[in-house]
């Protein structure tokens, strides 16, 4: 169980690290560059958060801060995938309109419904499932920081 | 929200996916590349330009130039059209330098069109792109933008299109109309990045950065932006006065990192 209520360091950044160690447990089977842009994120996240909640009048809160920052790891992953789904996906249909309904990657040949299409649909279908399960996809997919904070306060991300 | 559980299914799901995480990893730059030829085409597309997908006689699937090597003949393009004038996407594209008989690859290239050859012609060697004929261009990386990466980008403009980088801006490039010298990122900014190109526009540089390109995507396919590559609520023009009040946190085309903006800069 990761217990945030005790940590090497006091408050926000040891909190902030623990965040950060989940997300380094989660991304280490991934390839490096995709470990790194999460990570990188989710540190981009934690530097931004004290300015951010200023702007929104909340109070420094070490437990909040961490859950966010762990959302903002996720917020990364899940537009990695979802972009590259997406990416893929919107070519096939922006070429489709136009009559063509195959791109040649190489020696690979992707259509919609083609090997690489489907595995990549279904990657991101499992972590949207997933992530609703636990009750946190409305927030990985929210607008804004300001949103992200509003549905971890809540509990109803 | 069980932290814990959560790490535990996540880290899970990407082990079981372990392989199609290698391909994406593997493929994520080509992919960058294609969906960026599509997103300046849907940009364009979003300011009133007509689409047509051209490919290689004879074939039916867009094939995609992955280096500089290959006549442009033997790879699809996409032509666009409004108001009798047109344009060109294509990948991967030899121009001249605006300085010298040097010769570069650009990410993509938007060329005036009709102008690159769209089959051999015997007897006759294409080497490249006049560079009066690059309208405009792209640059495509998936690292984070930091400081020396934008001074690079600067440097290439002023091989090739210097005249971006000096007041006054030029007229018909912006969000509603071409594209400016353009780079495209997937990650985000980093250290003081954001401050440099915030500068940009007091200093007439007229580029544009299209970083978090990853999120600009999943907002436009959700509807929640006109163009892949800018926000609804950039500045239409280069000339245009930046607010002196910033709205709701966000100034001019920048973001700085996630935001409270009503506006999104982390997308649905």
């Amino acid at each position: 169980m990761l217990d945030l209520a005790y940590a090497d360091d006091s408050g926000s950044r040891g909190r902030a690290k623990l965040s950060l160690q989940a997300l380094e447990q989660i991304t280490e089977e991934l390839p490096y560059g995709i470990r790194e842009d999460i990570l990188g994120y989710a540190r981009s996240v934690r530097d931004a958060l004290p300015e951010i909640l200023e702007q929104e009048g909340l109070s420094r809160d070490p437990f909040l801060e961490a859950k966010v920052i762990f959302v903002g790891g996720l917020k990364k992953l899940y537009a990695l995938v979802s972009s590259t789904y997406w990416t893929l996906d919107s070519a096939l249909v922006g070429l489709g309109q136009s009559g063509v309904h195959e791109i040649r990657l190489g020696s690979v040949s992707v259509t919609r419904g083609s090997s690489l299409h489907l595995r990549l649909r279904q990657l991101l279908t499992e972590l949207e499932e997933l992530l609703r399960q636990e009750g946190i996809l409305q927030a990985v997919r929210a607008r804004s920081y300001a949103e992200v904070i509003s549905l971890v306060q809540d509990g109803s991300g | 929200m069980d932290l814990a559980e959560v790490r535990d299914l996540v880290k899970r799901f990407a082990e079981r996916h372990r392989r199609t995480f290698a391909e994406v990893s593997s493929r994520q730059y080509q992919l960058l590349e294609l969906g960026s030829l599509i997103a300046i085409q849907q940009h364009y597309a979003s300011n009133g330009f007509e689409t047509d997908v051209k490919t290689p006689a004879g074939q039916p699937a867009f094939i995609v130039k992955k280096n500089a090597r290959g006549h442009p003949a033997n790879y699809s393009r996409i032509s666009l059209a409004r108001d009798s004038k047109e344009v060109e996407l294509h990948l991967n594209l030899l121009v001249r330098g605006a300085h010298d008989a040097g010769i570069y690859c650009v990410d993509i290239g938007i060329a005036e069109g009709g102008v690159i050859p769209a089959r051999y012609e015997k007897g006759k060697r294409w080497n490249c792109l006049a560079n009066h004929e690059l309208v405009s261009f792209a640059e495509v990386k998936r690292l984070r933008v930091y400081p020396m990466l934008l001074a690079q980008f600067l440097g290439v403009v002023h091989e090739i299109k210097p005249q971006f980088l000096t007041p006054p801006p030029i007229d018909g490039f912006g969000r509603d109309q071409h594209l400016p010298p353009t780079l495209i990122v997937l990650g985000h900014f980093s250290g003081n990045s954001s401050a440099i190109v915030k500068a940009y526009r007091e200093r007439g540089i007229q580029v544009h950065v299209a970083e978090g390109f990853d999120m600009r995507i999943a907002a436009h396919r959700a509807n929640h932006s006109r163009s892949p590559l800018f926000w609804d609520d950039d500045l239409e023009d280069y000339d245009a006065p930046i607010p002196e009040d910033p709205v709701d946190g966000v100034e001019g085309s920048v973001r700085v990192g996630p935001t409270t903006s009503g506006t999104p800069s982390i997308t649905k």
